[in-house]
Parts: C-alpha cells; sequence; structure tokens
C-alpha cells in the first residue's frame, strides 16, 4: 500500500493547534471534514469511536507517534489524514512522551485487511528515522506531502 | 527454541494485539523474534511487529532465545 491511497492532501495539517489527545482527534477528523471526506453529519459519531478505542489502549505507541483510527461506517473505504504538532501532544502514549507525529485512519467496517496494510505502510515508514525526524521537522503542508511521496517512492529504504 | 504459530484474530495483527506482544515480550529474560517469510523483526517492538503487516491465517514462527525463553514463548504463543 502507498500513502497516496488513503492520505486526503487537503485535509494534511502542518500545525495542530490541540495538545490534548481529544482535541488532537477532534482537529483532525474535523480536517478531514473541511477536505469533503467525511460528512459534518458524522463528525461527532467518528469522533466518538476513535475515542473509544483510545480507552482500549492508547495508540501513542513511542517515539512521538500516535496512529488514532476506528472503523467506521461513514467510509467507503480507508481514510487517513497525518498531523504534525510543534508543541507536542499529551497522549498517554505507551513511553509517556507527548506525540508529534499522528496518522488518523477511519476504515469501513468489512475491510480489516487494508486498515492492516496502512498500519503496515505507517510503521515501516516511522521506524526509519530519517522519515520520522523529518516529518516532526515538517512545518508545512508541501513538506508532508514531499515526505510522504518520497516514501511511496521508496527514497527513504 | 522456536514455534510455528497462526493469525486466528480476524482482524490480523492489528495494533492492539501487536501492543500485547510487544509488552508481554519485555516482560522476559529473553531476546524474542518474530518471523513471516523472510522478515524478523524483534517482539518487543510494538512499530517492528506491525510492519509484518500479519493477515488472519498466516503462519509465523516465534523465536525465543535466553534465560526465560520457555516462558516468553508459552506466553506470546498465548496470544494468537
Amino acid at each position: 500500500m502507498r500513502f497516496d491511497e488513503f492520505i486526503v492532501v487537503d485535509s494534511i495539517n502542518p500545525n495542530l493547534q490541540a495538545t490534548k489527545k481529544d482535541d488532537a482527534i477532534r482537529e483532525m477528523v474535523r480536517s478531514l471534514v473541511k477536505a469533503g471526506k467525511l460528512s459534518e453529519d458524522d463528525f461527532d459519531s467518528v469522533v466518538r469511536a476513535i475515542l473509544k478505542r483510545e480507552e482500549l489502549g492508547s495508540t501513542g505507541i513511542g517515539r512521538g507517534i500516535a496512529v488514532p483510527h476506528t472503523k467506521h461506517p461513514s467510509v467507503q473505504g480507508l481514510v487517513g489524514t497525518v498531523a504534525v504538532s510543534n508543541k507536542g501532544v499529551e497522549f498517554d502514549s505507551l513511553d509517556g512522551e507527548p506525540v508529534y507525529v499522528l496518522f488518523l485512519l477511519i476504515s469501513p467496517p468489512n475491510d480489516p485487511q487494508n486498515h492492516l496494510r496502512a498500519l503496515e505502510l505507517i510503521a515501516r515508514q516511522l521506524r526509519n528515522d530519517t522519515f520520522c525526524k523529518f516529518l516532526k521537522q515538517a512545518r508545512n503542508s508541501e513538506d508532508i506531502l514531499q515526505l510522504i511521496s518520497e516514501a511511496d517512492n521508496n527514497q527513504f529504504d | 527454541m522456536n514455534r510455528l504459530v497462526t493469525v486466528a484474530n480476524p482482524d490480523g495483527l492489528h495494533m492492539r494485539v501487536a501492543l500485547m506482544i510487544s509488552e508481554c515480550a519485555k516482560k522476559y529474560n529473553a531476546t524474542v523474534t518474530i518471523t513471516k517469510d523472510s522478515e524478523t523483526v524483534s517482539a518487543r517492538d510494538i512499530l517492528q511487529v506491525l510492519t509484518l503487516g500479519a493477515t488472519p491465517g498466516v503462519t509465523l514462527k516465534i523465536d525465543a532465545q535466553g534465560e526465560q525463553a520457555s516462558e516468553a514463548l508459552n506466553a506470546i504463543c498465548a496470544l494468537f
């Protein structure tokens, strides 16, 4: 799988304002609504579903990374967005550290395979220190888009 | 020592399972690796476990070495 198969370009947020988990998730889901990938009517329901998943265990998996996600019937295919925080977000991460890079995923309920493939891609790329460092340093959408495009073209291998 | 396991979870080796595996592996004085096809990763690192992208029905090889290898192997295989 490639980032350009599910990351909604118009929703990329290089300067997340929220510093708390709930607010960060709302801000990211809001960006998907603004980009036209989710309807306003589904906003609350999607946010609730993601927060409910977080109650089972934080998706802040260390190294300053979080991958909040949910299954939700409002999407027909896998939808994702990425945000970078300059301030850091308190995310109850495994290592107790703030989060600076967030990938948010929404999958249709009947498509666990693509969700798994997206997690695989995100994990594989974020294991690369250069990709991870550059992403944290990105300060505009173009930088982020360029980085994920380079990752799609195997330039961090 | 090693053992083969099959991913039974209908959602595959998703994040919560990967987290349980990595947290479990950290509890033991053992080096535990998971192999899928030609890729071998550390069981302690959730990012590495996620890169396996293991779908339901996939067979994985769990390998444990060290003082608590047997205990670690039993505990991790029980998560599948």
